[in-house]
């Protein structure tokens, strides 16, 4: 994803750069919530065009970090991936447990999908139990009314010991109340909690553990949630706590059971579990439910024969909007673009050398105006909207079927079409996977998959040149090497897994501000990074070929390109390639010299250049995240996995369309 | 699976007479569509019941099976007011018995 938070990680572990609470400091606000609770479109609401929002549980994946001015005031407002419970132990739960036990937070805001509040709550309860000033949002109030419930706040508040404020973060109504209350002065946000509606005897055991934590470190700061958590088991807290107080909760657990008969962490959670429902019993008044068609759309969308229809639809649909308008738009830019520098050329004619610097920088500046902005732009909205709507989810319901019959993990199709949009954001979301093997599966996957930047050089090459056919039959057959690929790769790394476990959330419409944010925010990496890249390499490509250095690196690279029955002039743009996918298409336009590529590339030489740089290794900052999420050595073996690929499905292209005359 | 059990713990219990004799348990892909039914058994492993239990479904549980992908895809169940999709091979280790 293009928003990476200024400080990554690093303060919110304890960097030691002046991150501990020292007086005067602006406010650290931390947002928590269940996923799709509609937390990131609450931080959106304030925070500006900093994080994307998204449907699909985990896709907020790090923590984005924000410096905003909210009722006059500055704060600092943390993102926090969206998480159930602090009890599971995915990489996204546990980041965000790290994160609150770092207590580097002044204010939690708990935000709470109020339509669905007893299942919700429970992550309330848990988050008390941190003894952090807390206010929780009582989001989607919307919702909650469309399903006839009428809460009562008030006493919803005291119950919890926290201020509780209705909110609708889509069309920011109590947001600003929200932040009010956040700031308020100290006497209105409650202290730690000391009794929180455990049973009697569950009470004395988290006391007692609690007690003898806070005598070992000499704090009471989080003790009462490291006792819960230790005498709940917790993998990550039990790795982490001495050995006196692992072997008190032990002592503790034991007896209890002798006692009582029961598993003290089975108690622990079903306890939790009651109080959060009698909560909700007890504040909500159900009404009667307006009726909703959502749920009659959901019975054609996930239906077994129309739900397929509707989903070939939605795709085809996709893909012919993106084509239709990119090819538009391109064809008119270039014209007119084209016209532009008409004046240029005549004016520098005679100038060798100031003409290669101009038309080359031109041609970058073209290249990412006229023919990666008209297929980029409509793409990324189309994925937008899939994930804003709530489609995704339903995608991956569809397909788990199938996937399984490849040994996949359904949840991965997630990743997967993610990784249409960018490889960089789907190797995030693979972290809502369960296992390490499910993870590399979905990362090579999802990384072969054309990302946006090499759609458009399958748009703007095998559709703008060849035809539409072509372009939808390299995605077709890139689907089935995808397919291949996992079928491959999960007989080479068996293992059963557990299973999908998805939550599919309602649909939402589409807030047009949010949907476009999130546009801007993964253009912007286009625009600001890859854009002057772009712009830059042509210029050195242009220079280097006006003294005639590219030809070493061609030579380098010939044995390559002519294996690819390429002209040896392609090689350096497949250098470029590496550092940002569209940069080998317009480097192309560069290193032949024109713009009309047909005439110097036969059909057969497009395929192959297009089938090639659709499959070769992923650009470098796919790279990083992938070394980020599986390592270095795997990734290195899929990047080599990749380049063996499309070299030879680029050869098999070649070959076979020479075979059949077509070229 | 009540007859295995009561193969193997002997004679029924007492207290059962023929009216008051619960439902027969089975397991979640095989409950019919749009049918509501209580959650009695989960698959074995904290991980697996920590992420049912977070999506509302643990034992006692009430929820209504919605319906179910093809090709052995997962069982959709509305629980809590929202919907859950379970892979088939973990939905069918849930067990549920029928709620009228």
């Amino acid at each position: 994803m293009s928003v990476l938070p200024k400080r990554v990680g690093g303060c919110c572990a304890g960097c030691g750069q002046g991150c501990a609470a020292t007086p005067g400091r602006v406010l650290r606000v931390g947002l928590i919530g269940q996923p799709n609770c509609g937390k990131s479109t609450l931080f959106n609401a304030v925070a500006g065009y900093r994080s994307a929002t998204g449907n699909y549980p985990g896709t907020t994946v790090r923590l984005t970090w924000s410096r905003v001015r909210v009722n006059g005031a500055e704060i600092e407002l943390i993102d926090v991936p969206g998480i159930y419970s602090l009890s599971a132990s995915s990489p996204t739960e546990k980041a965000a447990k790290q994160f609150l036990l770092s207590r580097e937070v002044d204010v939690i805001v708990n935000v709470v999908d109020a339509s669905l509040l007893g299942r919700s709550l429970e992550l309330t309860l848990e988050l008390q139990e941190l003894g952090v000033p807390m206010v929780v949002s009582l989001n989607m109030m919307d919702e909650a009314h469309r399903k006839g419930m009428a809460i009562r706040v008030p006493q919803l508040s005291q119950e919890l010991r926290a201020p509780v404020v209705e909110t609708i973060a889509t069309r920011g109504v109590g947001v600003r109340e929200l932040f009010s209350r956040v700031m308020a002065p100290p006497d209105l946000v409650p202290g730690p909690v000391t009794s929180s509606g455990w049973t009697a005897e569950t009470e004395r055991a988290i006391s007692r553990l609690e007690r003898g934590i806070a005598s070992g470190s000499g704090s009471r700061a989080g003790a009462r949630f490291l006792a819960v958590k230790l005498l709940e088991k917790d993998e990550d807290i039990l790795g982490q706590a001495g050995p006196e107080a692992r072997e008190l909760a032990g002592r503790v657990g034991e007896e209890f059971a002798q006692a009582h008969g029961h598993a003290l962490d089975d108690v622990v959670v079903r306890e939790r579990r009651e109080r959060a429902a009698a909560l909700a019993e007890q504040t909500v008044s159900a009404g009667r439910p307006h009726a909703d068609f959502r749920e009659a759309l959901d019975d054609l969308l996930t239906h077994p024969f129309w739900g397929y229809v509707f989903l070939v639809l939605v795709l085809g649909s996709l893909f012919w909007a993106v084509f239709g308008i990119g090819r538009w738009t391109e064809k008119e830019l270039l014209g007119a673009l084209g016209a532009a520098f008409a004046p240029v050329t005549a004016g520098l004619g005679h100038h060798a050398l100031a003409y290669a610097l101009a038309s080359s920088l031109w041609d970058g500046f073209v290249g990412g105006a006229a023919i990666v902005l008209p297929y980029l732009i409509p793409f990324l909205f189309g994925l937008a909207l899939l994930e804003d709507t709530g489609y995704l989810p339903r995608i991956a319901y569809l397909l788990d079927g199938l996937c399984h019959r490849i040994g996949l993990h359904g949840t991965s199709v997630v990743p997967v079409v993610l990784g249409y949009g960018c490889s960089v954001p789907a190797c995030l979301a693979t972290r809502v996977l369960p296992s390490r093997r499910d993870r590399f599966l979905a990362t090579v996957l999802a990384t072969l998959v054309p990302c946006s930047a090499r759609s458009t050089v399958i748009f703007a090459l095998a559709a703008f040149y060849l035809g539409p056919a072509w372009a939808l039959t390299i995605f077709a057959f890139n689907a089935l090497v995808v397919f291949a690929s996992g079928w491959l790769l999960a007989r080479l790394w068996p293992e059963v897994s557990m299973g999908m476990i998805l939550e599919v959330p309602r649909y939402e419409w589409p807030s047009l501000r949010m949907t476009a944010r999130k546009v801007w925010l993964r253009l912007r990496e286009f625009v600001v990074v890859s854009w002057p890249l772009l712009i830059g390499g042509s210029a050195v490509l242009g220079l280097a070929e006006y003294w005639h250095w590219d030809r070493v690196l061609n030579m380098a690279l010939s044995p390559l390109t002519r294996v690819l029955g390429l002209p040896p002039a392609v090689g350096v743009t497949l250098i470029f390639g590496v550092l940002r996918k569209e940069l080998t298409m317009v480097m192309l336009v560069q290193a032949l010299g024109t713009t009309n590529l047909h005439a110097v590339l036969s059909t057969a030489q497009i395929l192959a250049f297009t089938v090639f740089v659709t499959f070769y290794v992923p650009c470098l900052a796919s790279l990083a995240a992938m070394t980020k999420e599986i390592g270095r050595k795997l990734t290195a073996l899929a990047a080599a996995y990749s380049f063996a690929l499309a070299t030879m499905l680029a050869l098999a292209a070649r070959i076979l369309l020479t075979a059949l005359h077509l070229a | 699976m009540e007859t295995i059990l009561w193969t193997h713990l002997g004679e029924p219990m007492a207290s059962f007479s023929e009216e008051e004799k619960p439902a027969a348990l089975i397991p979640l892909d095989a409950l019919p569509k749009a049918n509501r039914a209580e959650v009695v058994d989960l698959p074995p492993g904290r991980g697996a019941r920590r992420q049912l239990g977070d999506l509302g479904i643990f034992v006692g549980a009430v929820l209504r099976k919605e319906r179910s992908a093809p090709l052995g895809g997962p069982v959709l169940v509305r629980v809590q007011g929202t919907l859950v999709a379970l892979g088939r091979r973990l939905a069918h280790r849930v067990l549920v018995r029928i709620l009228p």
